[in-house]
C-alpha cells in the first residue's frame, strides 16, 4: 500500500471512532463518560497499574487535586495543586502527615496499622486487602491543604485539624517522615504530674517528687543520644495554622523547649500531647526514667539503695516503680483501647507489629516484588555486559559464569587464601572486575555492584549459608 | 612493606620446580635415593589408577600386544593432540587470550614424538570476526603437526560460517587413519530465531556467544549432516572403529546453557551399529566423559577459561577436575592428548596446566567405572 493510502485509511478510521463516541456520549451522557474514563484509563495505565487495584478519590471540589487515605474517607484537598500537577517529596510527604494526622484525630484511640487490619463492610475500593474500622466517621467535605510552592495560603478554617501534636524540633523532624498515628503512650503524663506519679506503692521521697530528673540523669543520658541529624523537611504541627505555617516556609521551626539532652526524642514524636509544653514534659519524664534503667539493667548495690534511701523511703518499692515505667516507656504498640480488638469472638488478622510491616495487602507485595525483581534484572545486565562492567577487553561475567554460577555466594564471608584476608562477596566481584574483566573496581554503592550483587544472590536461593565453606 | 601473594597453586608449582631443580645436581647418596623412589613408581604402575604424582604413558611406541587379541591386526595405534576453545577477539583488544593460545601451540610442539595431527576443536574465535579468525589462523599455523579444523558457533554465527570457510574449508568431513575412520561434525547449526527479532549479524553473535540465555536455539546437527553421515558410514564395515569430532557433546547434558545437542539421539542411532566408537568434543571447557551404550564421549578442555559443571544431567562416569583456581589464569584451563589404541579406542590425557596431567583410559568407561576409575578432585565444584 503506498504511503498516502495508509494516510487516508488511518483517518478514515480515526473519523469512525471519533463519530462513534460522539454520537454514543449525545444519546447517554452517562455512556459518554465511561467511554472518557476508559479511554483515559487505558491512556494513563502500565503493567502495574493493570495488575494492581486502583485507588480512586472523590471529586475535587473546586478543581483541585483531593487526596485520599487508604481507608477510603479521610480525605483532603490539596488546594494550588491541579489535576497534571505533581508535587515534590517534600510537599508530598507533607500532605500525608497532614492526613495521616487528621485520621488521627479522628480515631484517637486506634492505630492505622490494626485499624486497617480490622474486617470492615465498608464499600471501599480495599474493603478486599485493607480495611479500617472507623471509630468516627470522616468528614464529607475533603479539607483543604495548602501546597507550598504553589502560591496559595492555608485555606483550611481553623479548627479543620484538631490539636493533634508533632514536635517540630530537628531530630524529631527527621523521624517523622512516616506518618505513624499513635495513641499517648503510657508514659506522657501532663506537666503538673510528677515523673514517678502512678502505681508507687508508697509515697515518693520528698526529694524526688522536687526534682523531676535525678542529679545523675544527665550522665547517663548521653548513652542513648540520637544520632539522627535535623532534617530540611519540617515536622507538620496539626493545627491548620501550624500546619499552615509549616508548609509555607520550609525552613525549620525554631526548636522548642527542651531538655538539654533529648535522649529518647523517638518517644516524644509518637507522643500525641496537644502542646509543646506536653512534649517537653514528656521528654522531661522519659529523661527521668532513662536514669533508672541503668539502676534497673545493672544489679542494683546497696549503695544506690541506701542513697535512695537517704531521703526516707523504703527503696525497694520505688525501684519496681521505676521499672515498669521503663517498660512501659519502651513499649512501640500499646493496647488499643478499641474493644473490638482483641476481645473475645476477635478475629486475629495477620497484622504484625512493628512500623514497616504492621499493615501490608498483596498490593504492597506485588510492589515489593516487582521492585526486587527490577533490581536483580538491573544485576544480570550488568553481569552479562562487558561494556557495563567497564572492561577493557571484552570479557563480562558471564562468560565464566553462566547463570551466576560458580560464584557461591553463600559461602562468603571466608578466608580468601588468595588475598590473605577474610573476604565479602562484593569483594570477590571487585577482583573479578580488576583481573579478568580488567576493569575498574566500583565504589561499594555504585549501583552496577549492588544490582551484581543482588543478582548473584538471586541466583543461589534456597542454597543454604554456610559461610566460610572452602 | 606488605607481603607479595602468592597463590596455593604457585607455591606448590614452585616447590616442584625446585625438587627438579636439585635432581640435576645429585650426588651418589642421592642418587640412589631417588632410583629407589622412581623403582617404587614403576612397579606400583599399572596397580594404581594413574593421577597426580605417577608415571603416566603419553605415548606407545609401537603397537601393544592387546592387537592381536582384539583382531585388530594392522590398525597401529598413533597419537593426536587437541587445542579447543581459544576464544580469541582482535590481538588489540584482549591478550589474554591470546596469550593461552600461543601457550597450546607451544605445548603440542614440544612434543616428542609429535603427534600425528592436532585436532582444533572449535570456537577459534570470540565474536567470530575475520580478525579474529585470522587472527587464530596464524596461531595456528605456528604448530608443526598438521591441523584437522571443527568450527564452533563462536565461529559461525557472525556471517553464518562464511569467513570460516573461506579460510578452513567446509567444517564437515571424513577421513581414515591407520584403520580409524575419522568424522567432523559441524554440530552448532541452529533454527533461525534472528530473522523474527530482526538481530543484526552482531546481536546474533552475542546472543549465541551467551550461554545463559533462552533467545537462542538449541545446537543441532540437521537433517542435511544425518543424511550425509549415513552416507558416509554406508561403505565403513561395523568393525572399523569410528573417530568422532563435534563441537557440542553428542548427548543431552544440560539444555539450559547448550552443553545439548537437540537431535543427538538420531546421530547415536546412526553410530549404534559400530562396536568401537568415541565422540571427541569441545564448547563444555572442562573434564567430562560419558558412555552411552557403545560410544565413549569425552570433552576438551579449553584454553580460555573452563566452565563450572552444570547445576544438573552431569553424566554419571565424569569425574570433576579439581575446581579452578580464579587467581591463576592457567588454571582449570590447557589442552590435551589421544592416545589411540590399537583396538581403535582412545585414552585421553587432560593436560591441565599449572596441574598434573589427568589420563582417563577407555577401559574406563567401557567398563562403565568398574576399572581404572580417576582420582577424585580435591574440591569438587560448589
Amino acid at each position: 500500500m503506498k504511503p498516502h493510502k495508509k494516510i487516508l485509511t488511518a483517518l478514515v478510521a480515526a473519523s469512525s471512532i471519533g463519530a462513534a463516541v460522539y454520537l454514543a456520549a449525545n444519546r447517554n451522557p452517562d455512556i459518554g463518560n465511561r467511554i472518557a474514563q476508559r479511554l483515559q484509563s487505558i491512556l494513563n495505565s502500565d503493567a502495574l497499574a493493570q495488575q494492581l487495584p486502583t485507588h480512586q478519590a472523590g471529586a475535587s471540589t473546586s478543581g483541585n487535586v483531593v487526596v485520599e487515605l487508604c481507608d477510603g474517607k479521610t480525605k483532603m484537598e490539596i488546594k494550588g495543586l491541579k489535576p497534571g500537577q505533581t508535587m515534590s517529596r517534600a510537599q508530598a510527604l507533607a500532605v500525608t502527615r497532614a492526613l495521616m494526622a487528621d485520621w488521627a484525630r479522628q480515631h484517637p484511640d486506634q492505630h492505622w496499622e490494626m485499624a486497617q487490619g480490622e474486617p470492615d463492610n465498608s464499600n471501599s475500593e480495599w474493603s478486599d486487602e485493607t480495611n479500617s474500622t472507623e471509630a468516627t466517621p470522616a468528614p464529607q467535605v475533603a479539607p483543604t491543604f495548602p501546597i507550598p510552592n504553589f502560591g496559595e495560603t492555608a485555606q483550611a478554617p481553623a479548627g479543620q485539624y484538631t490539636s493533634i501534636e508533632v514536635p517540630t524540633a530537628a531530630p524529631t523532624a527527621h523521624r517523622t517522615h512516616r506518618p505513624r498515628p499513635r495513641t499517648p503512650i503510657a508514659t506522657a503524663v501532663p506537666a503538673t504530674q510528677t515523673p514517678r506519679p502512678t502505681a508507687s506503692p508508697t509515697p515518693a521521697p520528698p526529694t524526688a517528687s522536687s526534682t523531676p530528673a535525678p542529679t545523675r540523669a544527665p550522665t547517663n543520658a548521653p548513652t542513648v543520644a540520637p544520632t539522627e541529624k535535623p532534617s530540611a523537611v519540617p515536622a507538620v504541627a496539626m493545627t491548620a495554622a501550624a500546619a499552615a505555617n509549616a508548609m509555607q516556609s520550609i525552613a525549620p521551626t525554631p526548636k522548642p523547649t527542651r531538655t538539654p539532652k533529648p535522649t529518647r526524642t523517638v518517644t516524644a514524636t509518637h507522643t500525641a500531647t496537644p502542646t509543646r509544653t506536653r512534649t517537653a514534659t514528656a521528654t522531661r519524664t522519659v529523661t527521668a526514667t532513662r536514669t533508672v534503667t541503668p539502676t534497673h539493667t545493672a544489679t542494683p548495690t546497696r549503695t544506690r539503695t541506701a542513697t535512695a534511701t537517704r531521703t526516707v523511703t523504703p527503696t525497694r518499692t520505688a525501684t519496681p516503680t521505676r521499672t515498669r515505667t521503663a517498660t512501659a516507656t519502651a513499649t512501640p504498640m500499646p493496647t488499643p483501647r478499641n474493644p473490638t480488638i482483641g476481645g473475645p469472638g476477635h478475629k486475629q488478622l495477620p497484622v504484625q507489629q512493628g512500623d514497616t510491616y504492621a499493615s501490608f495487602s498483596q498490593r504492597d507485595q506485588k510492589i515489593w516484588q516487582a521492585n526486587t525483581d527490577r533490581f536483580i534484572q538491573e544485576g544480570k545486565e550488568v553481569f552479562h555486559d562487558a561494556n557495563k562492567l567497564g572492561s577493557t577487553i571484552g570479557v563480562s561475567c558471564d562468560m565464566c559464569h553462566p547463570d551466576a554460577a560458580n560464584t557461591h555466594p553463600e559461602t562468603y564471608p571466608k578466608y580468601q587464601v588468595q588475598l590473605q584476608r577474610v573476604a565479602l562477596l562484593r569483594d570477590m566481584i571487585e577482583w573479578c572486575i580488576e583481573n579478568p574483566v580488567k576493569g575498574k573496581t566500583m565504589d561499594p554503592n555504585d549501583p552496577r555492584l549492588r544490582a551484581m550483587e543482588a543478582y548473584i544472590l538471586s541466583q543461589r536461593k534456597g542454597v543454604p549459608l554456610d559461610y566460610g565453606k572452602h | 612493606m606488605a607481603v607479595r601473594h602468592k597463590s596455593v597453586e604457585t607455591k606448590y608449582m614452585e616447590d616442584r620446580e625446585k625438587v627438579l631443580r636439585g635432581l640435576r645436581g645429585l650426588d651418589r647418596r642421592s642418587f640412589l635415593k631417588v632410583l629407589g623412589a622412581t623403582m617404587g613408581a614403576v612397579a606400583a604402575k599399572g596397580l594404581v589408577t594413574p593421577h597426580s604424582f605417577q608415571l603416566i604413558t603419553l605415548a606407545d611406541a609401537a603397537p601393544d600386544k592387546t592387537a592381536e587379541k582384539t583382531g585388530m591386526q594392522g590398525k597401529r595405534p598413533f597419537t593426536f593432540a587437541y587445542i579447543s576453545d581459544t576464544h580469541l577477539y582482535e590481538r588489540t583488544l584482549n591478550q589474554r587470550f591470546v596469550r593461552a593460545a600461543v601457550k597450546a601451540v607451544e605445548d603440542v610442539n614440544a612434543l616428542d614424538p609429535q603427534p600425528d595431527f592436532v585436532l582444533f576443536g572449535g570456537d577459534l574465535a570470540q565474536l567470530g570476526g575475520r580478525k579474529e579468525l585470522e587472527l587464530g589462523k596464524q596461531i595456528l599455523d605456528e604448530l608443526k603437526a598438521p591441523v584437522k579444523m571443527m568450527v564452533g558457533e563462536h565461529d559461525w554465527f557472525f556471517d553464518l560460517g562464511e569467513a570460516w570457510q573461506d579460510m578452513f574449508g567446509p567444517p564437515t568431513y571424513s577421513f581414515d587413519w591407520k584403520g580409524v575412520h575419522v568424522i567432523t561434525l559441524m554440530s552448532v547449526h541452529e533454527k533461525d530465531f534472528w530473522t523474527p527479532l530482526k538481530m543484526t549479524p552482531e546481536e546474533r553473535m552475542h546472543t549465541v556467544a551467551g550461554l545463559d540465555n533462552g533467545t537462542q536455539s538449541r545446537f543441532m546437527v540437521g537433517e542435511d549432516q544425518l543424511a550425509w553421515l549415513e552416507d558416509d558410514l554406508a561403505k565403513v564395515p561395523h568393525s572399523t572403529p569410528l573417530l568422532i569430532f563435534s563441537h557440542s557433546p553428542l548427548y543431552k547434558y544440560y539444555r539450559p546453557w547448550n552443553f545439548w545437542t537437540e537431535d543427538a539421539d538420531d546421530v547415536q542411532a546412526i553410530l549404534r551399529n559400530y562396536s568401537r566408537v568415541t565422540v571427541i568434543h569441545g564448547h563444555t571447557h572442562q573434564m567430562l566423559f560419558n558412555q552411552i551404550h557403545n560410544i565413549s564421549f569425552y570433552g576438551m578442555l579449553s584454553t580460555a577459561w573452563p566452565w563450572p559443571y552444570a547445576p544438573q544431567g552431569l553424566p554419571a562416569l565424569t569425574v570433576q577436575m579439581n575446581r579452578a583456581d580464579p587467581f591463576d589464569q592457567f588454571d582449570g584451563v590447557g589442552d590435551g592428548q589421544f592416545n589411540v589404541n590399537a583396538d581403535g579406542l582412545a585414552d585421553s590425557i587432560y593436560n591441565l596446566w599449572d596441574r598434573n596431567p589427568v589420563t582417563v583410559k577407555a577401559s574406563y568407561l567401557t567398563s562403565r567405572g568398574a576399572r581404572d576409575k580417576p582420582s577424585a578432585p580435591q574440591f569438587a565444584s560448589y
